[in-house]
This record gives C-alpha cells, structure tokens and sequence, in this order.
C-alpha cells in the first residue's frame, strides 16, 4: 500500500514536470478540402424547409437524393439549384462526407469552455450532447484554422465572434447527430451534420451548412445563409517583426497587499523555455501551434494570466501578430486594511505616421501620467525599440516619484526602414503594488496608408475596499491619439461586464474621431483583491488596432469568526468563582470591621 | 495584624471585578459585537447588483443530516475586524457584508460549536457534512434555495482565508463556518476553523 502511493507519487509528479517543462503538443487543426460542396451555401440530404419569413442564400442550394419538390418555402438563391442524383448536388455530398471524416479524424486540443469562450486555433470537442449558449470569440490570423467536433447533438445559440484576421471559411463544425441552431444567433463557419439542422428563428450563417443525409429546416423570420468570406493575408506584413514571424511581450504584475516584498526580477519569464524580460518586445516563429508562458514561481504567491494569454498562459502567434501576456503574482493572504493600488497610464505617438516615400527618422513621444491617488516611485520604461529613451518633462518637484497629476513626457528618435510596431511598457510602484500600462505605435514604411492609434484608460472607483468588499465603478476612456477616425470600436474586459458605451460620439457618426473621448463604464462586486485588464480595439484603413489598460483594486477579507467559547469560559464556574471571590471578600471586609 | 490589612483591598476589588464580569457575560454573550454592517447598507447595494429573481434575507438554515433548523442572525465586522459571531447559540450569523446565500459569490454564515457551561451550540456536529449533503436556506419571500457540500476544509486562524469569503467562478455559494482545534485562554479562541463549501443547486 505503502510502495504502491510512493509510486503514484512520484509518477504523478513526473507527469506534472513533463507537463510544466515538456515540449507543448500541438493539436494544429487543418481546413478539410471541401471539392464540390465549396460552392454550396446550403447543401442537404432528404428535404429543406424555409418555413416562415423566407431564406436568402448566396452560393448553391443542393439535394440529394431529394428532388426539387422537398425544397419548401420561400428562398433566394443567388447561385444555383441541384437536386436529385447524378448531378453536382450529389458530388458536392460525397465531398461533404469525405470532410465530415477529415474534421471527425483530426487530433483534439481539448473540450469545450463555456461562455464567453475564446479558444485558441485548434481542435475543440465534446464527445455526446453538448448545449452552448453564449458567445464564442476566434481570435488570430489569416490561416489559423478552429474545428469544433460534436460527438452527437449540438445546440448552440448566440454568436461566433472574428477577431483580428480570423477567417469565418477557416471554421468548421462537425456534428454527429443533428444540429440546432437557435433563434437570433450569428453564426460563423462551415458546420457539417451528420442528420437535421434546424434554425429556430432569425439566424444569420456566415458559412454553410449541410446536412449529409437528412433534413435542413429554417424556423421564424427571415434567415440568411452567406459567405464563408475568406480574405487573404495583405501582401505586406504590418507589425512589428520579420515576415514569418510575430512579437511576444510578457507583462509582469506584482501585488503585494499583505506584506510580501517580491519585485519583478524575482519571477524569471520564459516563453516556450526561453527566458524574457517584463516588458520586453520579442520576436518569435509564427504561425505557430501553442506559446506557453512559465515563469519561477516564489512560494507565497499566486499567479494568473490575462491579456491574450488563456489561464494556463498560452497563446497562438500568427504572423505578424502582436501578443501581449499579462501575469499577475499576488502575495497569498489579504490585507485587514486595504493599502491602496496605484494607476499608470502611457500614450506613445509617433511623428510622422507613415513615411509613404521609404525609410526615415521617426520620433516617438511618451506621455506617462499618473491617474491614480498616490504617488508612485521605480517607474521604469522598457521594451522600447528605440534608444535612448529620455525624459523631457515633468517632474516639476524633482522628486523622482510620479505625483498625482503629474505628466512626464519622454522621447525617442530613430530610423525605420520598414513597416514597424513600436511598444513600451511603463511600469510604476506605490505602497507594494505594482502599476502597468502597455502602448503600442504603428508606422507604415513604404505605403501611403496612415496607421491608426487607439489609447484606452481604466479607473476603478473605488481603489481599494474594506473587508466584505463592495461595489466598484470602473470607468474605461478611449481616445484616438493618431490622426484617422476609428470604426468598430469596442472593449473586452476580463473581469467585468457589460462594459457599457455612455458618452462621447459628440457627432453621432459612430466613429472614434481624433478629438473624442469616449466614456465607457462596468460595475462589478469584487470580495477580493482583483486585477482588470481591458482591452481596446478600433479599426481604420484595413488595420485592427489595440490598447490594453490594467487595474488593481485592493479588497481586504475579514478575520474568521469567533464561533467557540474554552473551558475556561463556563458560565457556572464564572459564576461561582465569582460569588467564591466576594464571600471571601465579604468575609474579609467582616473581619476587618471587626479586627477594627 | 497590619499583614492582614494590607492584603484586603485588592482581594476586595477583585471579587467586585469578577463578579461585574459574570455579569456581562450573563447579559452580553456575544463580545464580538457588530461595529458596522447594519441592514441600512442593503438598499444600496440591491440597486446596484443586476439581480434576475430577487433573492431575498436568509430567515432559517436547514440541515436535515444533523437535524439543524435554525434562524438567522445578521452581523457584519467586529472592532478587530472578524466577522462577527451569533448572539445566540442555537443561532447562525450571516455575514450582511457579502452576498446573500443564492446571489452569485460567496454567502457565508458562522455558527457556535459549544456554549458555556459545555452546551452544545448548533454547528457542534458540522464535521459531520460530507460532500454531497444537502443545506438548505429560506428567504424572507419564503423560498428555499439547497446548496449541495462540495468540500470541508480546517483552516488555522492565521491562513489565507479569502477563499471562504469570495468566489471567481460566477456561481453562487454558501459556506458554513464554526471552531475547531484547541482553546487559547490568551486569545480567548479555538486555534482553527472547520469551512464547508457548498453550491447552489
């Protein structure tokens, strides 16, 4: 018995080195050839029912076997009618078949998540039933490929999101039963049923879907079935490094609200083995199957992953991409009195933009400012490709501590000769806390296209709490510091939401223009010390653009209670230690008197 | 003779200060009393918390395997800032400072495991809970919510505690506490505590 737990021990703790330090195994999902059933928008066995409000569909409809006649209902199809056997209806099937299989033999990466779910390019399966409402968000480039394999029936309502170069003709689902899809969803990608699909009601398909050999059944108000749009990768690269390759900034964050003294150096990053520095821009192969970010760990201390690193530290890297791993260590143990957490917010803009006519000198300025409540000492600046970084501006006092209200201003200049992502981090200290912002600047070298910039800024209200926690307002600003107006602007907070829009589209054209400030809020109950990272994105001249914010606020958690009374404390023996006392007391006073 | 009188005093004040004690813990059980915490605080914070159905004051707490039906008393944080304790024995405390048993996070409530003169208190057999039984809790709307033990765990009085006290898994929760371990005379309490986690169902 003894032997045997020894055993298991240590096998255990083998498989958990392994797993920490081994090589990571990559479940790379591929896109199946889908031959005939390419050009089918819709494709099904038996029968399909627009039932309803009508459908629209822009590529091919197919049967087979079924014959015209068991296509009901209302339908637009923009490309072609194929029904019966023999014809291309029937090939396109048959591909569709060879598909499913490839989709259904391809090596998983794991199970799926729930709501809001953002899986890494891979292999994402369930092996029975599976429900899913909510929303699923695929962020990466232009060949990363998501394959979600149902083992039988799928149910799924709510929406497929694309994020950054994420192609919806790069998504596919393989169902074993029937699928369904439900009322109001967008849903994205080529999704292959074994049996029936069914739309409940309004959905909208950025895909296809067939189903092999049964029914499609389309519910309620108008459905469309269009697309996959697939774009290619723009001929040139923009961001900040060599073709065939993308940039990993590891950004760390130490809290220390319950007497810990651990700084940034005591926790050495690596990523996939490699060590980094906080903050530091590094280049990396790309595309690639799985990063992992680990670090040495200090006994004492918690850690947790935010940004674009899942919650194991892991990302995919696509090329050209610019990923940002945000990790958090908290000394283990909260406060009885809050301390409160400091608040750095860095802008960086580059002058010019775009040096359309090729290479030249470009010069960065950095607005650091302190948004919080204390002053702030160790502020540091790295990660910066361009050196020397100077200070210009701003410590009126000469103190050397970034004041409340204080705003530094730093500069740089150096010579780009191609298209670049510039990034640094600023990192500041108050009361064992450590304070992080991240800000990136894009010049193009050689087009005449101006990159964008965005800037967003998080401030929790209240900065720290007192035991039981409470209510907290996070108040989220986005500006646009470059010179072109920005679409599709939208925030991502990892802790809070819903993050909600509350002013500042001034003109009401719903986009981000140089002079706005728009206001953005979250509330949220927090019991414990917590770290928000918000992210920013907008878009303009082709580019997706982003800015992070990171927030701490400081809860402290109330001592157990008191729920036992000793031996000691027994009433009757209090008691009667008590009359003992007076009467001997009283006996006392007697004999005095009387002695007297 | 002089001996004699010289001793008197002091033995004379400390009869009266025992016996003044007695009676403080004869009317005043509960030295932890709540410094802040009170109900006023509420109204403000339901205006603010997005609650689908409205979960309203825990009344009663029951657990059927350790036959315990009792009510419900509100604390919040003591001077030295615990979390208070019932008044009563046959009691539990919630802790009106965090969610409520059925609100996402973690609800918590304290009950006594012994009492003065070696009674028994209404968490003496809470070690008992093994995951998988079943606590149930009524509002003041009269509905009951059941959690469901998921795990117990003896805490010293120094470690972390913060998970008894907050949750990040978007889940609701309720966690019963009460003392275990030795009596410190010093402190004037038990050396650790018993913590059992339970879900919602």
């Amino acid at each position: 018995m003894k032997i045997h737990s020894i055993v298991s021990r240590a096998l255990l703790s083998v498989a958990f080195m392994l797993g920490l330090i081994g090589p990571i195994s990559v479940s790379a999902a591929t896109a199946p050839s889908l031959g005939a059933a390419d050009s089918f928008s819709v494709l099904a066995g038996l029968s399909t029912a627009a039932n309803g409000g009508g459908t629209t569909v822009s590529g091919n409809l197919g049967l087979s076997p079924g014959l015209a006649v068991s296509r009901t209902g209302t339908w637009t199809v923009l490309g072609t009618e194929y029904f019966g056997t023999g014809g291309l209806s029937q090939t396109a099937q048959t591909d569709a078949l060879s598909a499913f299989n490839n989709l259904a033999g391809q090596t998983t990466s794991g199970g799926w998540g729930s709501s809001p779910w953002s899986p890494i390019p891979g292999v994402w399966t369930v092996a029975l039933d599976t429900t899913f409402t909510g929303t699923i968000t695929l962020d990466g480039g232009f060949d990363d490929v998501w394959v979600f394999q149902v083992g039988q029936d799928m149910t799924f309502t709510g929406s497929v999101v694309l994020a950054g170069n994420a192609q919806a003709c790069h998504v596919f689902w393989q169902v074993g039963r029937d699928a369904t899809i439900g009322s109001g969803s967008n849903f994205v990608g080529t999704l292959i049923a074994s049996r029936d699909i069914t739309f409940a009601s309004g959905a909208n398909v950025n895909g296809r879907a067939i189903s092999l050999t049964s029914s499609l059944v389309l519910n309620g108000t108008p459905t469309t079935i269009s697309g996959p749009t697939c774009n290619s990768a723009p001929a040139t690269v923009v961001g900040g490094s060599s073709p065939g390759r993308g940039t990993v900034n590891v950004v760390k964050v130490v809290i220390n609200d319950n007497n810990g003294t651990k700084t940034i150096s005591d926790f050495p990053l690596f990523v996939n083995g490699t060590l980094v520095g906080s903050g530091q821009t590094n280049n990396f192969p790309a595309p690639a199957g799985l990063y992992s970010v680990t670090e040495v760990t200090s006994s004492g201390y918690t850690r947790s992953f935010s940004g674009d690193c899942d919650a194991n530290g892991q990302f995919g890297l696509y090329k050209g991409g610019n990923i940002f791993c945000i990790i958090t260590n908290n000394d283990i143990g909260s406060p009885l009195v809050p301390v409160v957490p400091p608040l750095i917010d860095v802008v960086k803009v580059p002058n010019p933009l775009a040096l359309p006519n090729g290479p030249g000198n470009v010069t960065y300025t950095y607005t650091v400012r302190n948004i919080g409540t204390v002053p702030m000492t160790d502020v540091t600046m790295v990660g910066d490709t361009c050196a020397p970084v100077s200070l210009i501006s701003g410590d009126t006092n000469n103190d050397g501590r970034l004041d409340v209200n204080e705003t530094w201003i730093y500069t740089c200049t150096t010579q780009l000769s191609e298209t670049h992502t510039n990034t640094v981090v600023a990192t500041g200290w108050a009361n064992g806390i450590s304070a992080v912002d991240i800000a990136s600047a894009n010049v193009v070298v050689g087009q005449s296209i101006v990159p964008p910039l965005i800037h967003v800024t998080k401030v929790p209200n209240p900065l720290a709490l007192d035991a039981g926690g409470g209510m907290v307002t996070y108040t989220d600003e986005v500006t646009n510091p470059g010179l072109v107006p920005l679409t599709n602007v939208r925030l991502t907070d990892n802790k809070c939401s819903p993050v909600k829009y509350i002013s500042g589209d001034t003109d009401g054209n719903l986009m981000l223009d140089p002079s706005e400030t728009w206001t953005f809020s979250c509330q949220s109950r927090l019991t414990r010390t917590t770290v928000n990272t918000v992210i920013a994105r907008g878009e303009a001249n082709g580019l997706t653009i982003r800015d992070f914010a990171i927030a701490t606020v400081v809860v402290a958690v109330p001592k157990v209670p008191n729920t036992g009374v000793g031996s000691s404390a027994n009433i009757l023996w209090e008691i009667s230690t008590g009359i003992l006392l007076a009467g001997s007391g009283l006996f006392f006073v007697i004999r005095r008197k009387k002695s007297l | 003779m002089r001996l004699k009188i010289s001793l008197k005093p002091p033995v004379f004040i400390g009869s009266i200060a025992t016996v003044i004690f007695s009676v403080i813990i004869i009317f005043l059980p509960n030295f932890n009393r709540p410094v802040q915490g009170s109900d006023m605080k509420l109204p403000a914070l339901l205006s603010t918390i997005p609650v689908k159905p409205v979960i309203g004051l825990p009344v009663r707490l029951q657990i059927p395997k350790l036959k315990v039906n009792a009510s419900v008393e509100n604390v919040g944080l003591t001077k030295d800032k615990s979390m208070g304790a019932p008044k009563i024995p046959s009691d539990v405390a919630w802790f009106n400072l965090g969610v409520r048993p059925g609100e996402i996070g973690s609800a918590v409530m304290a009950g006594h495991v012994n009492w003065y003169s070696g009674a028994t208190a209404v968490f003496a057999n809470l070690n008992k809970l093994k995951p998988g039984d079943k606590i149930f809790v009524k509002d003041n709307n009269g509905v009951t919510i059941s959690f469901v033990v998921r795990k117990v765990r003896v805490y010293s009085i120094k470690d972390d505690t913060s998970e008894v006290f907050s949750a990040d898994d978007d889940l609701a929760h309720l966690n019963l506490i009460t003392c275990v371990g030795v009596w410190n005379k010093r402190s004037k309490q038990y050396s650790q505590r018993l913590v059992v986690f339970t879900d919602r169902e």
